[in-house]
């Protein structure tokens, strides 16, 4: 249904799209997911027009429409877009939000319109509210109009921006709900969410944008239970770092010490797993050759499974250590394993992990 | 229900403002007053020297008194009858001004007495013409020459400056065919040119209308300020000004006189309690009339009698009609400037920059005479002035426009867009409504303001509501009433366009 190839977008001179390629079919659900300020939304609107891409190209159904020739206005009669800021027509009641489209642009009668428009909105659970004004309503039920408004025009696929980023807690789930009902129709839809457990259950393929590029493409389990790409695997697991560098033996361990103490409080790490983490920490820095030159330590957690890792670089050209005999490291981690990187030896130590 | 005790509640307090001041100024007479005379009054013009004269602003009075009697305070005004009020309100002690116009105005005036004497050296009278039209000039004189000559012109002034309140108008069979001939007047000036029943009259009035009958072309009336009078004859808005014009080397540099046709002395008038019993000649003592007397009189003399109320009806039409179209004009003029201010084209938005800049920093009135008497002389003043008020109105509402309009989100713009309007349609459906909803209020604020700057157009000798106030005041010497009745009636016009707005605003948005 649409093809994007070699999408580009740069405002001045910043890229924020470099190079985009992605096919939606029919009747698919893309999650769109990623960091903030890498180009989801941007993208979003660069289907739509509303942003002029700077290259590349984009078909529908097998019309390009980047050349310039097509009528913009009539694509986007066929493409409903939900923003972030409702931006419902103010002027206008609820029903009237929903009756201006077809009216004005489609040629339906007002009759039929409101017909229509009192079917959407029992659809979307606002027709006890069709005379009232924007201002009148919560952001849930603002959300929810702009839903049916959108479905008003018998759209072929509904872009969503970030639908509930602007919402109270309490009400993202009658927007989520709505988005749920509408996927189980078969409406096609593209999805960019930070709601990482609807995107995974409500989406056909979850699309993780990095970089201005599609970074890893593939179905919720594979994005959020195997992702492939380490910087996939950051993001669906939340993983937070803590980094510290060695340069002498005479290192400043209360430094380090005060500095690990507040990243643990920052995510709310346990009493337990801290002074576990400590113990660790210091049996491993005895053994470390920190006289040969600089050495890195990692501290990971991530906040989606709570599992919480080690990674140490050796100084350039130092030897890897024995640590099997280790007990505390054996007692503590899961796993203790170190690789060659490039001239420098990394460990990576898994710290055990209770399962909740 | 509301608006009706509202406006009402508008009328009384209208009517105590205008009542206290006319009630405290009668009391006021017997009172004490602000400089006490000498033991025997003032009984000569040297009596004045170190008090307050009034007198008619940059006239041959004006300059010989201030010359010739440093120790004379000087006090200007535009027309006589506001000299009179001074003097009755004894803001000065005396008040200057030609014979003709004193006589007519102390018959009217209670408890004011003329000196016996007067220093100014005697003033001509004449006809203006621009310098182009010396044609008509000679014929003018050749026609006072008559009159003399047939010894006409004594009774015909004599007529009017001695039984002014008689005097009619002569029954003459005007030609009606021919060019007419513009005559520039101030039908303010009584016994000189006048409204009398809704005619002009007065001794130059008949003068002019002889004028017609002699060079058997018919006469078409200019009306306008007497500040605008000289110079209407060299722009070309009428071929001769009469009004009591007096004969100046100063103005004959610019313009032609015709022969003298009345020799004008100085008078000056001073309140009889002041005066010295000598010269007090049995003008009896005000007449006392409890506040509902004076209203009841007031109204009658003001409105009433001689049809004064057609004045006030037809300068209010007037009125309207400038500012509504003016409104009209300007508010399309306004969203005009306001697209190019909002224009993605640098040249355009500083076009429409200095445009603004220039209309909010130049005062309206500078601009209409600009209009009038420099760019559009040759059109009539009316029209003018509305298209001078309208790009004056234009230059204010095109920045509330600009305002309101980028005051909606710009999400609105991109909702309508992204649910297929053309950024043409987007504008008009969605942004326009809410726009028109914010603008509202403030635009009803400067349409208001509007419509009472209307009443300058008196200036470029338009017979607006406030001219019409003018001409019955030149006539009944009266402050309060007829600007009574023009605050009232400036304010119903402006009630009343708002209303009409406030149904139309209900209807879009």
């Amino acid at each position: 249904m649409i093809q994007i190839k070699h999408l580009q977008k740069s405002f001045d001179n910043l890229d924020v799209l470099r190079d985009v390629n992605l096919n939606i079919k029919q009747g698919e659900v893309i999650s769109i997911i990623g960091p903030s300020g890498t180009g989801k939304s941007t993208f979003l609107r660069c289907l739509n027009l509303l942003e002029q891409p700077t290259g590349g190209s984009i078909v529908i159904d097998g019309e390009e429409v980047l050349n310039g020739k097509v009528n913009a206005s009539k694509l986007r009669q066929k493409m409903g877009m939900v923003f972030q800021s409702f931006n419902l027509f103010n002027h206008l009641s609820v029903l009237d939000n929903v009756c201006i489209g077809p009216v004005k642009l489609l040629g339906k009668s007002r009759k039929e319109a409101e017909a229509k428009a009192m079917e959407l909105l029992k659809l979307v659970g606002m027709a006890e509210k069709a005379s009232a004004m924007p201002d009148e309503l919560s952001g849930g039920q603002k959300q929810r109009t702009a839903i049916a408004r959108c479905l008003s025009m018998d759209p072929e696929i509904i872009l969503f921006d970030e639908p509930t980023s602007a919402l109270d807690p309490t009400m993202v789930s009658e927007v989520l709900s709505v988005i749920r009902a509408l996927a189980r129709q078969g409406m096609t839809m593209a999805i960019v969410t930070h709601e990482m457990s609807f995107a995974r259950d409500v989406s056909t393929r979850v699309v993780y944008m990095d970089e201005g590029i599609i970074y890893e493409v593939g179905t919720p389990e594979e994005i959020f239970e195997h992702p492939k790409r380490e910087r996939t695997r950051v993001f669906v697991n939340r993983i937070r770092d803590f980094h510290f560098e060695f340069h002498s033996p005479d290192y400043d361990r209360f430094l380090l010490k005060s500095e690990w103490q507040a990243y643990c409080n920052k995510y709310f790490l346990t009493r337990e797993s801290m002074r576990k983490a400590q113990l660790i920490g210091n049996a491993l820095f005895r053994h470390m050759p920190l006289d040969r030159g600089t050495l890195d330590f990692y501290f990971r957690y991530s906040e989606q499974t709570r599992e919480m890792s080690m990674e140490v670089l050796l100084p350039i050209g130092a030897e890897p250590i024995d640590l099997d005999e280790n007990k505390i490291l054996n007692e503590l981690c899961s796993s203790v394993e170190f690789n060659h990187e490039a001239d420098r030896v990394k460990y990576r130590l898994r710290m055990k992990h209770k399962n909740r | 229900m509301n608006k009706c005790f509202h406006i009402a509640a508008t009328l009384v307090a209208f009517l105590l403002l205008s009542v206290i001041p006319a009630s405290a100024a009668g009391a006021a007479e017997s009172a004490a007053t602000t400089t006490q005379p000498g033991a025997t009054g003032i009984a000569r013009f040297d009596d004045l020297r170190g008090r307050v004269l009034a007198v008619p602003s940059s006239t041959v009075q004006d300059i010989y008194v201030e010359e010739h009697y440093p120790d004379i305070k000087l006090d200007r005004f535009d027309t006589e009858a506001d000299m009179m009020l001074s003097l009755q309100q004894e803001k000065c002690d005396g008040a200057i001004m030609d014979d003709v116009i004193c006589y007519a105005l102390v018959r009217k005036t209670e408890g004011v007495t003329i000196l016996p004497d007067s220093p100014v050296p005697p003033c001509q009278m004449g006809v203006v013409f621009g310098k182009h039209n010396a044609e008509l000039c000679e014929q003018f004189n050749a026609f006072i020459r008559q009159l003399k000559e047939k010894g006409e012109l004594e009774p015909i002034m004599e007529r009017w400056i001695k039984h002014f309140d008689t005097a009619e108008m002569p029954d003459l069979p005007l030609p009606t065919k021919g060019e007419p001939v513009r005559v520039a007047m101030e039908p303010c000036t009584e016994p000189i040119v006048f409204i009398k029943n809704e005619k002009i009259a007065g001794f130059d009035a008949e003068l002019i209308q002889r004028f017609s009958v002699y060079i058997n072309r018919p006469v078409e009336i200019v009306e306008m300020e007497y500040d605008s009078l000289i110079a209407s004859t060299t722009t070309g808005k009428a071929d001769m000004a009469a009004s009591g014009i007096l004969i100046t080397d100063e103005r004959a540099e610019s313009v032609l006189f015709s022969d003298p046709y009345y020799d004008s002395h100085s008078r000056v008038a001073v309140l009889t309690k002041n005066a010295h019993p000598s010269i007090i000649t049995g003008n009896e003592g005000p007449q006392i009339l409890g506040i509902w007397g004076s209203i009841k009189r007031s109204f009658y003399r003001n409105i009433i009698e001689e049809r004064r109320y057609m004045l006030l009806w037809d300068g209010l039409k007037v009125t309207v009609h400038i500012s509504f179209f003016s409104a009209l004009l300007g508010t399309i003029l306004g969203a005009f400037i306001c697209y190019l201010r909002m224009s993605k084209v640098t040249v355009l938005r500083n076009i429409a920059k200095v445009y603004i800049d220039v209309m909010r920093g130049t005062p309206v009135l500078v601009l209409l005479m600009m209009m009038c008497y420099v760019a559009f002389t040759q059109f009539d003043n009316t029209p003018v002035a509305i298209i001078t008020f309208a790009m004056n109105f234009a230059a204010y509402v095109s920045e509330m426009f600009r305002t309101s309009i980028s005051s909606i989100d710009k999400g609105q713009t991109e909702a309508g867009i992204a649910l297929g309007f053309s950024p043409v349609r987007t504008f008009c459906y969605i942004v326009l409504p809410q726009a028109v909803r914010r603008v509202l209020p403030v635009y009803k604020g400067e349409l208001i303001s509007l419509i009472k700057n209307t009443s300058i157009v008196g200036y470029v000798a338009v017979a607006d509501l406030t001219r019409a106030s003018y001409i019955i005041r030149g006539r009944t010497f009266d402050p309060f009433f007829p600007l009574l009745m023009v605050a009232l009636m400036y304010f119903l016009i402006a009630w009343l366009f708002t209303y009409i707005l406030d149904r139309i605003g209900r209807k879009i948005c």
